[in-house]
């Protein structure tokens, strides 16, 4: 059983405390909005990690503005093809669209030109989550970070790190921050389906694994993998016995696994303020706090349009950075 | 034996589970058999509903259907040459030629009853599969020796369909060439794309798989003309069934088929259609005549669906022991484990011995089932033949139109979708494979990010193939059998131009 600190259970309660006091000063609704259901698009395959979150909370923005909402799955393209079929789509706030730090990686590598902080923009930021290293729980050669970047050193070149490293993505990046922090080269390889990418380290073809901790927590519980460095910038709530990467290095700036729903900014003004005080209330309901309390974010804070855009604005800034660094762009 | 007990004890108390099981049951036939919605769509759709079913009966409902949906989607496959997702592929090769024949009720028996065999023969490896066989195949089977088993398996497959052994290997060397396009599996580096953001995603195959199956079959019809013998030899309708001495006479190829379709649903990505290619293959490749198959030959519908029903239950082990899925259906289980606030894992088989056997319990009783109203769908759903040619035609087309734009609402990939079927109905006319285009654009994805995963971890040096026991033992087989047909075919040119 998970610990629950007591500042984690008091930032929920003023949240929630909050959230009451926001519903009592109710967004006025809309004229003849919303008359249909609305669509999502989500650029992901049906019953992933973005699939689940997304319906998680869609089926309370339901229940906020009294019309069904209906999920329709579009992956492929690197999830650009549902970006586009989002784009191709009429402002009239009957098509919405979840989307991930893919928005950012893309608008940084210029594989989309839309911005989303200016061209389109957050409803709400769902979910943060950090990511971590793992090893098996019974490696003979190295037990923590420790005596794992002993082992580094001294088989330059040998170690593996199972990954979804595709060019400029945020495991790509993280990777590159390490071996940076870290002083060390790894042998990246790339795993696309995650039980592969388990498998591998579970079934010793890699040495070390970079996922997010909410994925593979089973695996943490029964002892068959071993988290020994996160990527945030204090020691999580959870992992208060491993080190962070800040610890490492301070120049870091940490990237995230940032996923959350948006719409454009020509979209009328009442509609875009009605959708975001019901997305909010989604946000802060009980079902989706109790949605997210075990998977593992960087924080449940509500972050307003403004927050949210600070906080993608600094993860722009961060990817150019890297990928200057990395050569990808000038 | 206790534990079968206890599951079934479960299944049984409460009327509620029976109504379940009913519903899954139909429910997963019905959406295997219509293309491009598959049990993987129903799966998604009833996922959040799952929440008010206890966890076992929310993954009974799973199980059930995983069972039922696979076996679903060769009716479809024997009756029009639609293969209601890639697994039943191998079916339709042999499966469509005998429904031509007049034989639909013979191939759909034969279906039924390997389907059920099959799905029976795995569920007992899962009941007797522990965390030990889990843990020995991941350890064992890293990504050279999935490169290796998916070399061996377009090997053993690669003249399936074609008139000829260079025409055979021509088609799977295009379908691996159409397997390129998109972004490729390390670097995300654009292939083939032309700019079109359409190819970026690479080319889905269920489009090609409709477009080369049903859409060239609805061209070639229509190029034949509707004459009145087109009708009558359709509505020539056997309902016989296959008799136990024909079953007897497969025993070496449905049990093959069953181990082969067990091994493969085990490994995490390859599952069932993998397994569906590789019995077919290997029934093709030891059999006395190979060049039956494709024409009509009913061990080739054995092979084939007694090897993705046989997935099933291997596929449960790893996602039971170590919450690695093997497959959509498999993942999506896993998350109606994360929905009931259970973790998935090493620990599930220990703590949740009664819902793991329940599922068990169900999934084996889904495949008795199968065999029970397999008997009677294939004397009602065969009369779907009688149907003139002129209007079945056009049903198809429409609805491998709508199954192609469901698979992720696209009309770019009906675009897809309707070339290939133009491509195929022309190629198809010169002894080229279909079949094996399709085979080669399935395998070469998966392979292909295999390969590049090998040859990371080994450093780029080649010789990790020939180092590790199972991946050489692999990659000579494949070999073994190119040399073989290589062999055969320039022997028979010989043997003909002496003549």
């Amino acid at each position: 059983m998970r610990r629950l600190s007591f500042s984690k259970v008091l930032a929920v309660a003023a949240i929630t405390v909050l959230g009451f006091c926001f519903t009592a000063q109710a967004v006025e609704k809309p004229d003849n909005y919303p008359k249909r259901p609305v669509t999502v698009i989500v650029p992901f395959g049906a019953g992933g990690g973005a699939d689940q979150m997304a319906r998680a909370l869609l089926q309370e923005v339901g229940k906020n503005i009294g019309v069904p909402i209906i999920v329709v799955n579009k992956p492929g393209g690197n999830a650009t093809l549902g970006f586009y079929d989002y784009w191709a789509a009429p402002e009239d706030g009957y098509t919405l669209l979840q989307y991930n730090d893919d928005g950012v990686t893309h608008k940084v590598s210029s594989i989309l030109k839309q911005d989303p902080t200016v061209d389109y923009q957050p409803l709400s930021i769902a979910m943060i989550v950090y990511s971590q290293i793992y090893i098996r729980g019974n490696d003979k050669r190295f037990h923590d970070w420790d005596s794992f970047i002993a082992y580094a050193k001294a088989n330059p070149g040998k170690v593996t790190l199972g990954n979804i490293a595709q060019k400029g993505n945020l495991e790509e990046v993280q990777a590159t921050q390490l071996m940076k922090a870290a002083g060390v080269e790894f042998r990246q390889i790339s795993f696309d389906k995650p039980s592969e990418r388990y498998a591998s380290l579970v079934g010793g073809h890699v040495d070390a694994l970079l996922e997010q901790p909410g994925d593979v927590s089973p695996y943490i519980k029964s002892g068959d993998m071993k988290p020994i460095l996160s990527y945030t910038d204090v020691r999580p709530v959870e992992f208060q016995d491993i080190p962070c990467i800040k610890e490492l290095d301070d120049k870091v700036v940490n990237i995230y696994k940032v996923r959350g729903f948006y719409c454009r900014p020509t979209l009328d003004k009442k509609i875009q303020d009605y959708l975001r005080e019901a997305f909010k209330q989604a946000f802060l309901s009980e079902n989706f706090q109790k949605y997210i309390s075990d998977k593992y974010l960087v924080d449940t804070e509500y972050r307003d349009l403004d927050q949210s855009i600070e906080l993608l604005r600094g993860m722009m800034e961060t990817y150019a950075k890297t990928y200057r660094e990395l050569g990808y762009i000038k | 034996m206790e534990h079968m007990l206890m599951g079934l004890q479960y299944l049984f108390s409460d009327p509620f589970n029976i109504v379940l099981f009913l519903a899954a049951l139909f429910g997963g036939m019905f959406f295997g058999a219509v293309p491009g919605i598959s049990v993987t769509t129903l799966g998604a759709i009833l996922l959040p509903f799952t929440v008010y079913l206890t966890p076992a009966q929310a993954l009974m409902v799973y199980g059930v259907m995983y069972c039922s949906g696979t076996y679903g989607g060769a009716i479809m496959a024997i009756l029009f040459n639609i293969p209601g997702a890639a697994e039943n592929a191998p079916t339709a090769f042999d499966g469509y030629p005998l429904t031509k024949q007049g034989k639909a009720g013979l191939a759909i028996g034969a279906a039924v009853t390997c389907s059920a065999i099959g799905g029976l023969m795995s569920c007992i490896g899962m009941m007797l599969g522990t965390d030990a066989i889990a843990r020995w195949a991941i350890v064992s089977f890293g990504p050279p020796e999935m490169f290796a088993v998916i070399f061996c398996g377009c090997a053993l497959a690669s003249t399936m369909g074609a008139s000829s052994t260079l025409k055979g290997w021509l088609s799977l060397a295009f379908g691996l060439l159409l397997a390129t396009v998109g972004a490729d599996p390390v670097g995300g580096i654009f292939r083939y794309t032309y700019g079109s953001v359409g190819l970026m995603g690479g080319i889905s195959f269920i489009p090609l798989l409709l477009g080369f199956f049903s859409i060239s079959e609805v061209f070639s019809n229509a190029s034949i003309g509707v004459s009145k013998e087109s009708i009558k030899a359709y509505s020539n309708v056997g309902v016989e069934f296959p008799s136990l001495r024909t079953f007897w006479q497969q025993r070496v190829n449905i049990l093959r088929s069953a181990g082969c379709g067990f091994c493969c649903g085990m490994l995490p990505g390859l599952g069932a259609t993998l397994a569906a290619f590789m019995s077919y293959g290997f029934a093709r490749s030891t059999s006395k005549h190979p060049e039956r198959f494709g024409k009509g030959e009913l061990a080739g519908v054995i092979a084939s669906e007694t090897g993705n029903n046989a997935a099933t239950g291997g596929a449960m082990i790893p996602m039971l022991a170590l919450g690695l899925p093997g497959g959509s259906t498999t993942a999506l289980m896993l998350s109606v484990f994360l929905l009931h606030g259970l973790e998935p894992g090493p620990l599930i088989m220990t703590q949740q011995t009664q819902m793991v056997w329940a599922v068990f319990m169900a999934m084996f009783l889904a495949n008795c089932s199968i065999l029970g109203l397999g008997y009677v769908a294939s004397k009602t759903v065969t009369s779907l033949l009688r149907i003139p040619t002129s209007f079945l035609m056009p049903f198809i087309f429409v609805l491998s139109c709508i199954g192609t734009y469901a698979l992720r609402n696209s009309v770019f990939d009906v675009c897809i979708m309707l070339v290939a079927g133009l491509f195929g109905f022309l190629v198809k006319r010169h002894g080229y494979s279909a079949a094996g285009i399709v085979l080669g654009s399935i395998l070469g994805s998966l392979g292909e990010s295999a390969f590049a995963k090998t040859m990371q971890m080994s450093d780029y040096d080649w010789t990790i193939f020939l180092t590790r026991p199972f991946c050489a033992f692999f990659i000579g087989a494949g070999f073994l059998s190119l040399g073989i047909i290589a062999y055969r075919s320039l022997k028979s040119i010989r043997v003909a131009t002496h003549h």
